[in-house]
């Protein structure tokens, strides 16, 4: 179930895209899961298409999502596609560590602290 | 004149009944209605008299009933008993339940008296309406309206309104009829197309292979009814993507709970519809099929395709209100969710 609180300081798509993925991730939304339309669902949330269309996006450039035309978006086929963006966001974050020549064990503390954050 | 169509060579011209397969110089006939049940004392002045006498009941039923709608607190007593059936609760949720419940009963009520009125003036003048068989085409007429008038409330009212600033909710995923339906309703609109077809098919063979021509009203019913199902199919089809595709604004799982109710309900009035349109010409292609190599028991397979209107009737009506468990969301009260 999508929950959008309008007064949280987590912007509405933020909330939606991160409750899809969680959707994902939980097996609630399984692969090839039609979602709903961009009306539809922005329409059922009270927020504006383009807050919908832009979580749909971003779910779609991080490939949990396919859009097939006028067909609708659907969960990606792929076995596992939240656990293929948290293995490109650690790639990206490796990335980053290397430049800022930190070294391995560094870079795991600060993973961990934080993982272990408050959000 | 003999009421035997074998003797007689013709079908009784006092009731209303069709050849169904004329062979080797034998005339079998089928009685699309029960007037040879009762033929030793029912003839077409009765039969019309009959049907203007049940519409005037039926419609005397529906201003009762149309008037009880409009009575303060009927609602709120509707909503109470749908509530019990269903397990779901009616807290906070009572004012929109009651309200759309009232538009949903006040315009069925509506549409019904204008069918019986309609059902009274046409059984009152046309040939047809002196059969007996004329007020199960007033039940099937009844039938589409309750489906059509479901599928519309469901599409224009809205149950809840939530406030700009209140949570929302909603389901991650596009819902199909089958979340909404068991196995048996969902299934069963299809499962007797396909028989249909088959039966169809069959009388179409039977024909041919013994040189048999079936009788006119037969093949109306059998081959123009299994066209007419397929079209109503093809328009429930339609309509429940009309149903599904609309969104369902709540603010919590209770509020969701209740739109998934009302949802389910228009979708078994849509595959109910189907199945009754489907039943008709099977039962009539059943019947000629049986009569063509049994032309006994007439009487009984000329009231077999009225048989399964009640069985579909109840097996759609039992299914109703009540909210499929795997549907059923957890309620969850609002402060939780907020």
């Amino acid at each position: 179930m999508i929950v959008i609180d309008p007064a949280s300081p987590t912007p509405p798509f933020e909330q939606l895209r991160a409750q899809l993925v969680a959707a994902v991730a939980s097996g609630e939304l399984a692969p090839g899961d039609r979602l709903p339309t961009v009306r539809r669902l922005a329409e059922e949330l009270g927020v504006a298409p383009g807050t919908v269309a832009r979580a749909y996006r971003e779910l779609e450039t991080a490939e949990v999502i396919v859009t097939r035309g006028r067909h609708g978006s659907f969960v990606s086929l792929d076995r596992d596609p939240v656990l293929r963006q948290a293995q490109r966001a650690a790639a990206a974050f490796a990335d980053q560590i290397r430049l800022l020549r930190l070294d391995a064990d560094e870079a795991l503390a600060l993973v961990t602290a934080a993982l272990h954050a408050t959000p | 004149m003999s009421r035997d169509p074998v003797r007689s060579g013709r079908c009784d011209p006092g009731f209303v009944t069709y050849p169904v397969f004329v062979s080797e110089g034998r005339l079998v006939c089928i009685d699309t209605l029960i007037q040879n049940v009762y033929k030793e004392d029912m003839d077409a002045v009765f039969a019309r008299t009959f049907n203007v006498a049940v519409m005037s009941a039926m419609t005397l039923v529906a201003i009762g009933m149309l008037l009880g709608t409009l009575r303060p607190g009927w609602a709120q007593g509707k909503a109470l008993r749908a509530a019990y059936r269903a397990g779901l609760p009616l807290d906070g949720v009572a004012p929109s339940v009651s309200r759309h419940l009232a538009v949903l009963y006040r315009t069925r009520m509506w549409v019904l008296l204008a069918i019986m009125l309609a059902g009274i003036v046409l059984a009152a003048t046309i040939p047809a309406g002196s059969t007996p068989g004329f007020s199960w085409l007033i039940v099937i007429a009844i039938l589409a309206a309750a489906s059509i008038t479901s599928v519309i409330v469901q599409v224009r009212e809205r149950l809840f309104r939530p406030t700009p600033e209140a949570v929302r909710i909603a389901r991650p995923r596009s819902m199909r009829a089958a979340d909404y339906l068991g196995g048996v309703t969902r299934r069963l609109p299809y499962v007797l197309l396909a028989m249909t077809f088959l039966a169809a098919a069959g009388m179409t063979v039977v024909q041919m292979l013994r040189s048999a021509s079936i009788g006119p009203l037969v093949a109306v019913i059998a081959y123009g009814g299994l066209a007419l199902a397929v079209v109503v199919a093809v328009l429930a089809r339609g309509a429940e993507r009309t149903v599904l595709g609309r969104p369902q604004p709540a603010s919590n799982t209770l509020e969701l709970a209740w739109d998934d109710l009302f949802r389910a309900d228009a979708l078994l009035d849509l595959r109910q519809i189907v199945a009754v349109a489907a039943w008709i010409p099977l039962g009539a292609s059943l019947s000629a099929l049986v009569m063509s190599y049994m032309p006994s028991p007439q009487d009984q397979l000329a009231l077999f395709p009225w048989w399964g209107l009640p069985c579909i009737m109840c097996a759609y009506s039992f299914a109703a209100g009540r909210p499929r468990p795997g549907i059923h969301p957890v309620i969850v009260p609002k402060e939780a969710i907020a």
